[in-house]
């Protein structure tokens, strides 16, 4: 059992209730998890049985509606939203199933954004996005376009991205759910390397295959009421 | 770096962002075209009342000078009455009619020579005697007339369109060019007791224009305009009497429909640029929808989406502004050119002055319009719900 001060989220009884029209929906109930820095945790589950609901609410970007989820030590759900965008872009990188590359950048200044929304200096910014993109293994494609780059690179691109802001935790929902086997293994193999490094990484995914690179896999089943 | 974002956005769409930056150029040229009309009015009369150099202007009760054929009976009593304010340097006594050579309408105005600058005599000499008449150039034309040729004048009865009432020999003395004349108008000046005869009225006057004593620079303020005309409209309750600002404001209320067409089109161009900017960004943003989401979601804040949204918009007017100026300064000479051809004119009336004040409040305004159309679209991108837009993305 991790020290408390060394884990990254933890999460005791928590549920997400949407209202859908008249109905309340329930995408997650009584969730029960801790998660140590530097673990690499799978999350895994049939469609709609609230892996993305799961890692909105531990990356941030929605908050509970029960139970208690604390990330980095603090409280999400009393948070204000300026603090929890503060949070999500300082400590945390998403690697989404679509990329969300924005197109009219360069690959180069998708990596870049991010750092510029946190004030970096632009020397520093630079340096980075350049280090970054070498290091997920497309130095050669900074001035390219999303369009001119295949779906891998383009994962390794938003990769580069998450990274930019030299976050603790690692967001990744779906992260080869587009991409072919092969190139949906080498996205793998930079996700485990990152970890490896010492980054925490929560990842949900349908693939049996790449939840096993996860030190815990956390099986999740459809419950919706 | 927002604003390269924005720019990009803003070129993503090439053929999108041509049509709306024209649109919106029309939109801006219109709006100062309009301006332009009210502001290009109003200069115009204040040149001409200007340029005469009377302060004030003593009419019949309820008319503006040549406004009708009304006239003072007694308009030298009515000189030498204003005359005796020690703040009034002169008067002059102005009586127009129409009169007629070989049954070609000549208007004539009678005024006291040497007094006046309602004209320029470019050739020749002033008026001295009864008997010396000047013409402008197109009645110099139309009656084949030189210096010192003698011309027979004729003076119609009201109603009356073959019997003659009056007539009288005049001699050419000058060519003169005249403040208030229209395109193509003959005009002829006489001294006022020839007009006054042919009229058969002794002591008649259209208006009599009044001259004040000025301190420096032929300047006479403002309120001491209004107060001689307040003064001499105690004196005669029975005329009207204007300042040069009165009878501004008095013809402006007789143009009043050219001001309200040009309010009407500006409020309308206001709106276009509003809808315009209000449709293109809506578009837009819900077509980024996931761009934004997954922006917000990696820790964009409101703020930094808001100001995305407004700069593009910011970048849009900017271009149209440029675009637009230009296409506002052409339009407003060419809408100008056309409508200063009306014949019922005066020459040097201007409608539309091409000025870069109304362009810098077209575009000012235009500016304000578009911000305020962005603002909802920009409020719209920050507020996204980022899970349920994140999902509906991947669905």
């Amino acid at each position: 059992m991790p020290a408390p001060d060394d884990l990254i989220i933890r999460a005791e009884g928590i549920g997400k209730t949407y209202r859908m029209g008249s109905e309340l929906v329930d995408a997650v109930q009584n969730v029960d998890l801790s998660v140590a820095r530097g673990e690499f945790v799978a999350l895994m589950g049939p469609s709609g049985c609230g892996k993305t609901t799961l890692l909105n609410l531990f990356g941030c970007i929605d908050v509970p509606t029960s139970g208690s989820l604390q990330v980095f030590g603090e409280d999400v759900a009393a948070m204000k939203e300026k603090r929890r965008a503060e949070l999500r872009l300082r400590r945390i990188g998403f690697v989404f199933q679509r990329f969300y590359l924005l197109p009219m950048l360069t690959a180069f200044e998708n990596v870049e954004l991010p750092m510029i929304e946190a004030g970096t200096p632009r020397r520093e910014r630079s340096e980075r996005s350049r280090n970054l993109l070498e290091r997920v293994g497309l130095s050669h494609r900074l001035k390219h376009r999303p369009h001119q780059l295949s779906g891998g690179e383009m994962q390794r691109v938003a990769i580069a991205r998450a990274l930019s802001n030299q976050p603790d935790l690692i967001i990744a929902d779906e992260p080869t759910g587009e991409l072919d086997r092969k190139t949906g293994a080498s996205i793998l193999a930079l996700i485990k390397e990152l970890q490896t490094g010492g980054l925490t990484v929560i990842m949900a995914t349908h693939d049996p295959h790449a939840a096993e690179l996860g030190h815990r896999v956390i099986e999740m089943e459809a419950v919706r009421t | 770096m927002m604003m390269r974002v924005a720019f990009r956005n803003v070129v993503r769409h090439r053929l999108r962002t041509l049509f709306t930056v024209l649109a919106l150029s029309m939109a801006v040229a219109l709006l100062a075209d309009m301006l332009m009309l009210s502001r290009g009015m109003e200069k115009t009369f204040y040149r001409v009342l200007s340029s005469v150099g009377y302060e004030v202007r003593v009419c019949p009760r309820g008319t503006l000078p040549f406004a009708t054929d009304a006239v003072l009976e007694e308009s030298s009593r009515v000189a030498t009455a204003v005359e005796k304010d020690a703040r009034v340097d002169r008067t002059l006594r102005v009586l127009g009619t129409t009169l007629h050579v070989d049954s070609i309408p000549l208007f004539t105005m009678g005024v006291e020579g040497e007094r006046q600058s309602l004209y320029r005599v470019v050739e020749g000499h002033d008026v001295v005697s009864g008997n010396d008449i000047l013409l402008n150039r197109n009645a110099v034309t139309a009656f084949h007339a030189t210096i010192g040729d003698s011309l027979q004048l004729r003076r119609d009865t009201a109603g009356a369109t073959l019997a003659f009432e009056r007539a009288r020999s005049a001699r050419v003395v000058g060519i003169i060019e005249v403040a208030f004349d229209l395109p193509g108008q003959r005009t002829a000046i006489l001294p006022i007791a020839t007009v006054q005869e042919l009229r058969g009225e002794p002591d008649a006057a259209s208006f009599v224009l009044v001259k004040l004593k000025s301190t420096d620079n032929n300047f006479v303020p403002l309120d001491q305009q209004r107060s001689v005309a307040a003064s001499v409209a105690r004196q005669f309750p029975n005329l009207s009497v204007y300042s040069v600002d009165e009878l501004m404001s008095a013809l402006e209320r007789q143009l009043a429909y050219f001001k309200q067409f040009s309010l009407i089109l500006s409020t309308i161009s206001l709106l276009v640029t509003f809808l315009l900017v209000a449709v293109v960004l809506t578009i837009g943003v819900g077509e980024r929808r996931g761009e934004i989401a997954a922006l917000r979601s990696m820790g964009f804040r409101r703020r930094s989406i808001q100001s995305m949204i407004l700069s593009e918009s910011a970048l849009l007017l900017a271009m149209s502004a440029v675009l637009g100026s230009v296409l506002g300064w052409l339009l407003a000479g060419y809408l100008d050119h056309i409508l200063t051809q009306s014949p019922s004119l005066p020459a040097g009336y201007r409608f539309f002055i091409p000025s870069w004040r109304e362009i810098l409040m077209a575009v000012a305004l235009s500016g304000v319009a578009g911000i305020i159309a962005a603002l909802l679209p920009a409020i719209q991108a920050a507020r996204i719900d980022i899970p349920k837009t994140l999902h509906e993305e991947v669905v």
